[in-house]
């Protein structure tokens, strides 16, 4: 098929789409026109498949509900896996850190052999997020243990610090979301803006930092990325100076084409991780010491110093509780003592206001005030913004949806009647200390119908159990008769997530029992009665009564 | 939308953010509907499918393998090959009518029946051509989409969609064979 006769066929249908006809298009062209006209024909016959076929509104509503509903199963899923720790054992670095070399000699062959030599290399270029960085991370830290020259283990950390900066880099520029630290020299402090190690990160008033800062601090830095590429620090810690020794001028040791195993089949790779055969302990220094760049031996590494046992803390937070010896603040219990200042000039401390702290933090990581300054309630604008979900819970000051705990204020317009699990969507004002109040909530209800009899279990005002399913009853359901236990109900609801029944309407029937009464009722059959029990009413007298 | 904000999105929904599947469902839901209602001419089943199709986008959205150039068009597919699976399983690429679409009543009975006819035996070939044929034949000419939005759709050039589906054409004249449409 020549690409001519492609483009030929692509300008016709564009002709004609614009309102030529099919045979004058076809005619400008003679020598195609035997291959061109039959497949524009078909081309045209296709838009009959186009016609009508209407969704209903309430089947696409029902299909949003039943996805809404997935998302929040998987969602709790994959919650308790995270709690349970998901993460293989074998891939899991902090355990596995903890175990002896010979352990993770053996491991790194392992995930070798199951991921193979490629997918090592390949997770070189992994970043945070990507199912091979843990690989990569364990490859480092393999690569840190089997290197027992403490010059060397030094120029490999620094080297791996500058690959954390380079990934925070690559994390920022491709705006994904990830947590991830990093160390670093602190280059420039503008505000909220700084440089940590060429990386510029933000800080916040929620940053919190250890230790004293200024320009020229080691630190390690921990940092969240946004989607708009930002990177947040969220803790900034003042590094000991001689964790990282001063960069030498000899170039980076070439460790990395031996130490990384790129080869795919597992024997090639097995041999460069291979320690010696009769010490499988013993240091490789035949593969992995530097022996091509001599200037390195030239650095002495002192030792490593004690980090200090107390180091100050600076962070702000909301004051979540007071009491005379210690408040708790943005989630952190921080002790007072007899030195404390509390500052109240701006605003006088309660439960609620926002505080800045300045704490020592112990070697026992509990925190001792020295300062904590009130501050003023910022009057940052609300930001509005609309979401949708699931009702998880609803109480008279705030409902969660979706995920989102809203507050629900005398202002708050809600539609519809809130029934957990029930659809909600929602209009809301982000405040200034990040809750989120709502302005208008409307109830979406299901739309999947259901009907069925049964006799009342339990009667409560908002619950019946009719044989075994809960009946919900609210301000919409419509009774009709007298229910009581025993009752038998004719039940038409809808079905919600729980598998409960949101009522609409529900007809109390008479009871079936075939006692002979002395005294029959009015308007019942004489022969067969319900004494005990309310009679039924014809249709015509039935009450409708709306419960809730 | 700009990319970054569906890719916002996109984020937020893999970690199973209500708020954002919904927004998704909302942006994609009539789109898919629309596409698979063509393809099988029935309302309801077009209506099954469509929530399956969107389950489906649920199990996989975490995937690092789920789309790589563009998610509608990840939807596309995934709505493609649950039709396909569809007539597969209920073995409907016999002549069985699906189409629940109104008669008009001043059309001829014989009429009408040779327009379903002629429709099934379209959708029927459609069945039979590989997925991105299936997928140009279909956003192209029965959801009227330029080869720019195809071309996105599918991760392609615009000069390969041209040729797609001038090759996806001839196949399905040849499915269609000698019959007269």
């Amino acid at each position: 098929m020549s690409r001519n006769l492609e483009a030929v066929f692509d300008e016709c249908l564009n002709q004609v789409n614009k309102g030529k006809s099919l045979k004058a298009c076809v005619h400008q062209y003679p020598a195609l026109a035997a291959e061109l006209e039959p497949l524009l024909r078909i081309a045209f016959q296709l838009k009959a498949l186009r016609q009508g076929g209407e969704p209903s509104p309430a089947a696409l509503q029902a299909g949003k509900e039943k996805l809404l509903r997935e998302a929040a199963r998987l969602k709790r899923a994959k919650e308790r896996e995270s709690r349970t720790g998901h993460v293989p054992l074998w891939l899991n670095l902090q355990s596995l850190m903890r175990r002896s070399v010979a352990t993770v000699v053996l491991a790194t062959l392992l995930l070798v052999a199951v991921l193979g030599g490629g997918a090592m290399a390949a997770s070189a270029k992994s970043l945070p997020g990507d199912a091979l960085y843990p690989v990569k991370r364990m490859t480092e830290e393999f690569r840190l243990l089997v290197t027992f020259d403490r010059q060397a283990k030094a120029q490999l950390l620094q080297k791996f610090d500058e690959r954390r900066r380079e990934e925070a880099r690559a994390v920022a520029s491709s705006q994904r979301i990830a947590e991830m630290s990093f160390r670093g020299r602190v280059e420039s402090m503008d505000d909220s803006d700084w440089t940590i190690g060429g990386v510029p990160v933000s800080t916040s008033d929620e940053t919190v930092t250890e230790g004293e800062i200024e320009v020229g601090t080691l630190v390690r830095v921990r940092i969240r990325s946004l989607s708009d590429g930002t990177l947040l620090a969220i803790r900034v810690s003042a590094e000991p100076e001689e964790a990282i020794p001063e960069p030498t001028a000899s170039p980076t040791p070439t460790l990395a084409p031996t130490a990384v195993p790129t080869p795919t089949k597992i024997a090639a790779t097995t041999a460069l991780v291979q320690p010696p055969p009769s010490t499988p302990t013993a240091s490789p220094t035949t593969t992995l010491q530097p022996s091509a760049t001599p200037s390195a031996t030239a650095t002495a590494i002192p030792a490593t110093r004690t980090p200090p046992r107390e180091v100050k803390i600076r962070f702000k937070g909301i004051i979540e509780a007071i009491t005379a010896d210690a408040w708790t603040i943005g989630g952190q219990l921080v002790r007072i003592g007899a030195n404390t200042r509390i500052d109240e000039r701006e605003e006088k401390a309660a439960v609620g206001v926002m505080a800045r702290v300045l704490a020592i933090r112990h070697e026992d990581d509990t925190l001792l005030a020295i300062e904590i300054a009130i501050e003023r309630a910022a009057q940052a604008p609300e930001q509005p913004f609309e979401f949708q979900g699931l009702i998880e819970s609803f109480g008279p000051t705030q409902w969660i949806i979706g995920g989102y705990t809203v507050l629900i204020t005398a202002d708050t317009l809600i539609e519809g009647s809130p029934q957990e699990g029930l659809l909600a969507e929602v209009k809301a004002l982000r405040q200034s200390d990040g809750s989120v109040r709502a302005t208008h909530i409307v109830v979406r209800l299901p739309s999947e119908e259901v009907q069925f009899e049964g006799l009342i279990e339990i009667l409560d005002a908002e619950e019946w159990i009719v044989d075994g399913i809960t009946v919900r009853i609210d301000a919409q359901t419509i009774i009709i008769g007298t229910p009581a236990v025993g009752y038998p109900v004719e039940i038409q609801g809808l079905l919600l997530p729980d598998g409960a029944v949101l009522g609409r309407r529900i007809v109390v029937q008479q009871p079936q029992t075939a006692t002979l009464t002395p005294g029959p009722s009015p308007l019942a059959s004489p022969s067969l009665s319900t004494q005990a029990l309310p009679t039924e009413e014809p249709d015509s007298l039935r009450e409708e009564k709306s419960y809730g | 939308m700009q990319p970054n904000q569906e890719s916002a999105l996109l984020r937020r929904a893999r970690e199973y953010d209500q708020a954002a599947i919904a927004e998704l469902y909302d942006r994609y839901s009539l789109r898919i509907y629309n596409y698979v209602y063509h393809r099988l001419g029935n309302v309801h089943l077009a209506e099954d499918l469509t929530a399956s199709v969107f389950l489906r986008m649920l199990e996989a959205i975490r995937s690092s393998k789920a789309w790589r150039t563009s998610f509608s068009g990840w939807l596309f597919r995934i709505a493609h090959n649950l039709v396909v699976d569809y007539f597969r399983a209920s073995r409907l690429d016999t002549d069985v009518l699906l189409d629940d679409r109104p008669i008009a009543s001043d059309e001829h009975p014989a009429d009408t029946a040779e327009r379903l006819l002629t429709r099934q035996r379209l959708r029927r070939a459609i069945n039979q051509l590989t997925e991105e044929q299936g997928l140009v034949i279909m956003l192209k000419f029965v959801e009227g989409m330029g080869n720019a939005e195809v071309a996105a759709l599918l991760g392609k050039s615009e000069g390969a969609v041209k040729s797609l589906q001038f090759r996806a054409l001839a196949a399905l004249r040849r499915l269609i064979g000698g019959e007269e449409l």
